[in-house]
């Protein structure tokens, strides 16, 4: 404690921070306590079960699991649907650089002294705020063949429609452009407004005075100077990226024939635990995600640190 | 803050040449220029579901944007056009319902206006294809009298013993009104059957699922943060350390564990363990236990819903940076007067940490509200399905009825966008906040 400003005798003193020190420790486990036991219970116990799991065979009907050591792992690296649902995976993160460019361009437009900027703000989150399975009904909607609106648009300029969620390269580009939609006004756009508005005015005034164009400002002092919100937006969307999937195969993709080429490891993993009832080899799957995971988060942690801050 | 005018254009406003100014004019147009169709791609699919909920039946699958509704002008009464149809050839049917003038109460004819079908090269009579007829199930081939250009005199035959019926259509123009049908929304709601359950039941779970996680987490926060004991640091390294786990890897485990519980349960009741077998009989009475319907615990039941999702490493990690920022010299002072660990909690870091916690509250249940694969995995019963897996499974009913699936979708959507209009200003500073400490 620093100081003693009640001015205590040293020796008083002394006891009484030792009886404060027992009673902080007791005081310290009791507020810890509720959340603890379900950190303990439906964090820390699931994730050593599911570990147990990804060693077993088990199809959840008899007890207790086989143990089949690495036989899952084995089978999992020869799966070739895992590997094209890996793909998958990984093409669709192919959106996440366009969302980046998209999100700092509103950013960079929303900074300026604008009237309705607000305006603009909300209406550029709202896609963020009310994702979920309700959105992606009005996308199944937008992106049907015969009546949808993006065909309709199309049509108008002089396009032929699309069978979106038919073909397969078709239903992955539709993928890539509803998640560009859902996110490009949304955390990253939010996240990169906070960046720009840190950035010290006076390093505009200097590169003005000295008759830099605007794509020279931009190139020496706002892309660098948002650098590490870059990175982190990066790996965040990575490690989101890996995770997602889940919902929209489930609601737009799921009995079509582009099923096979939107199935991303998040819905690979369902099937196997819902569908096919293999639980061991869903939890192996589960882990291998957490492989991908583990290693951005530690690219994130190694490089990234403490500097995604900005006050 | 940057004052952005002195990114695109010169220092100072007022002194700045008329060039410069206009220069900067013409870029706060481009840019207004630019938002303007950005947000309208943003707000179009809105829009698009909305104008799609307020159509009548069929009126999806054709070309306009408006909710409309055609009426034709049959014996001088404006009828309802039900339906409307293409033959091959390219003529238009249009259904209409007439009272019928036998007892059977209403009687479906099709009206075809602009062209008809000739009978036999003629221009006086005109063949219309039928429907199912009438209550009795009859009516089968109706003749079409042209009497004028503009009169048509519409024949059609009951069946066996019945009077064949004369209706007179005054004019051959359709009239077309935009008429939103917000009936839709009545029959969305009806057409689910649970609806209102899967209102009752998101509210319940995403209330106490943001109540629990701000608690717990905060409770935890606090300890992290300012409270001294044993194996502190180290149980926060394991905090940090499940934070990268996907969901994934526990939900198998979680769906085994809940599935298996009632089963435990029930060998350990056997025993009249400390007498919680009376409780659950007290449960299984009580008419809260009437209202929820669900099971106490396992699968399917709120326990599942709920429980899971009280605590939170997320929630605690970001309460603990935020707690981190507040001075000490407050808590200091709260404890010479006298408070513990609970009152300086309760008395000093609470109220000063209401935007956190509130950045909390708000993420939490965004992300609880719009679950998907957990609550349908775990619910089997359409009592105990929250608003996603409902939406889902009224896809399923609805099939090809777009008009009904997007008037429950906005349903379902409505409060969400209610909720982010008015509070969008703190919403979107909490989550620049949250993001900026966390």
């Amino acid at each position: 404690m620093p100081g003693n400003p009640i001015g205590v005798q040293p020796q008083l003193a002394g006891s009484l921070e030792r009886g404060a020190a027992g009673r902080r420790t007791l005081a310290g486990y009791l507020f810890l306590l509720p959340n603890f036991s379900g950190f303990l219970l439906f964090l820390l116990l699931p994730i050593l079960f599911s570990l147990v799991l990804s060693f077993c065979e088990w199809n959840l009907l008899t007890w207790p699991p086989r143990f089949i050591g690495l036989q899952n792992y084995h089978n999992l690296i020869l799966d070739s649907h895992f590997w094209h649902y890996v793909f998958n995976t990984t093409f669709f993160m192919l959106g996440i650089p366009f969302g980046i460019i998209g999100s700092l361009m509103l950013a960079i437009l929303l900074n300026q002294k604008l009237r309705l900027r607000n305006l603009y703000r909300t209406v550029f989150f709202m896609p963020t705020f009310t994702a979920g399975v309700a959105l992606l009904m009005v996308w199944r909607w937008l992106l049907n063949t015969d009546y949808g609106l993006i065909n309709k648009c199309l049509i108008a300029v002089g396009l032929s429609g699309v069978d979106w969620l038919n073909r397969p390269w078709a239903a992955r580009f539709a993928f890539v452009l509803m998640g560009f939609w859902t996110g490009v006004g949304g955390y990253n756009m939010i996240l990169y407004l906070a960046a720009l508005q840190n950035i010290n005015p006076e390093l505009y005034e200097a590169a003005a005075v000295d008759g830099t164009s605007w794509w020279d400002r931009f190139r020496h002092i706002t892309w660098p100077l948002v650098s590490p919100t870059t990175f982190f937006i990066i790996i965040i969307s990575i490690i989101g990226g890996f995770q997602s999937g889940f919902s929209a195969v489930y609601l737009l993709a799921r009995d079509t024939n582009s099923q096979e080429a939107v199935t991303t490891i998040d819905y690979y993993i369902y099937e196997n635990a819902y569908h096919f009832y293999q639980m061991g080899y869903a939890s192996a799957i589960s882990w291998f995600l957490f492989l991908f995971v583990f290693v951005f988060t530690l690219i994130n942690w190694r490089y990234a640190g403490s500097r995604i801050h900005y006050d | 803050m940057t004052d952005p005018a002195k990114v695109l254009g010169p220092l100072d406003d007022t002194a700045a040449p008329p060039s410069a100014r206009r220069r900067r004019r013409f870029l706060a147009l481009c840019s207004h220029g630019f938002l303007i169709v950005v947000a309208v791609t943003m707000l179009a699919p809105f829009v698009w579901m909305v104008l799609t909920a307020l159509k009548p039946p069929g009126q999806a699958m054709q070309g306009n944007w408006l909710p409309t509704r055609d009426y034709v002008v049959v014996d001088g009464r404006e009828r309802v056009v039900t339906q409307r149809s293409r033959l091959k050839d390219g003529a238009g049917v249009y259904r209409v319902r007439l009272p019928s003038p036998a007892a059977d109460g209403t009687r479906e004819i099709d009206v075809s206006t602009d062209r008809l079908i000739p009978v036999g090269g003629s221009e006086t009579h005109f063949l219309l294809t039928t429907g199912e007829g009438s209550a009795t199930g009859t009516a089968s081939v109706k003749l079409v009298k042209k009497l004028m250009p503009e009169k048509f005199e519409v024949h059609y035959e009951g069946g066996a013993g019945q009077e064949p019926v004369t209706a007179t259509m005054d004019e051959t123009r359709i009239i077309t009104r935009i008429s939103p049908q917000w009936d839709n929304f009545r029959s969305a709601w009806t057409t689910s059957g649970v609806f209102g359950r899967a209102f009752i039941n998101s509210l319940t779970v995403c209330i106490l699922i943001t109540l629990g996680q701000v608690f717990t987490s905060s409770l935890a926060a606090y300890a992290f943060a300012r409270l001294e004991f044993p194996g502190r640091d180290k149980l926060f390294m394991a905090y940090l350390a499940t934070m990268m786990v996907p969901g994934a890897v526990t939900m198998i485990p979680l769906f085994v564990i809940l599935k298996s519980l009632p089963t435990v349960l029930n060998f350990l009741f056997h025993t009249d363990w400390f007498g919680v077998q009376l409780f659950v009989k007290f449960w299984l009475a009580s008419p809260v236990r009437t209202f929820y319907s669900g099971r106490l615990v396992g699968l399917d039941s709120y326990f599942a819903l709920i429980v899971p999702g009280l605590f939170s490493a997320y929630g605690t990690f970001m309460l603990r940076q935020f707690f981190l920022t507040i001075p000490k010299d407050l808590e200091d002072a709260a404890r010479i007067d006298g408070c513990g660990a609970w009152g300086v909690y309760w008395n000093v870091i609470v109220p000063l940490s209401k935007p956190a916690l509130a950045v909390l509250a708000i993420l939490t249940f965004m992300g609880a509200w719009s679950d998907f694969m957990w609550p349908m995995v775990t619910t089997s019963t359409p009592e105990m399905q929250t608003l996603p897996v409902m939406l889902q499974a009224f896809m399923g009913i609805t099939e090809t009825q777009w008009e009904l699936l997007m008037a429950g979708t906005l349903m379902v959507l409505g409060p969400v966008i209610v909720v982010f209009l008015i509070g969008q200003r703190y919403i979107i500073e909490g989550i620049r906040l949250g993001s900026v400490k966390g």
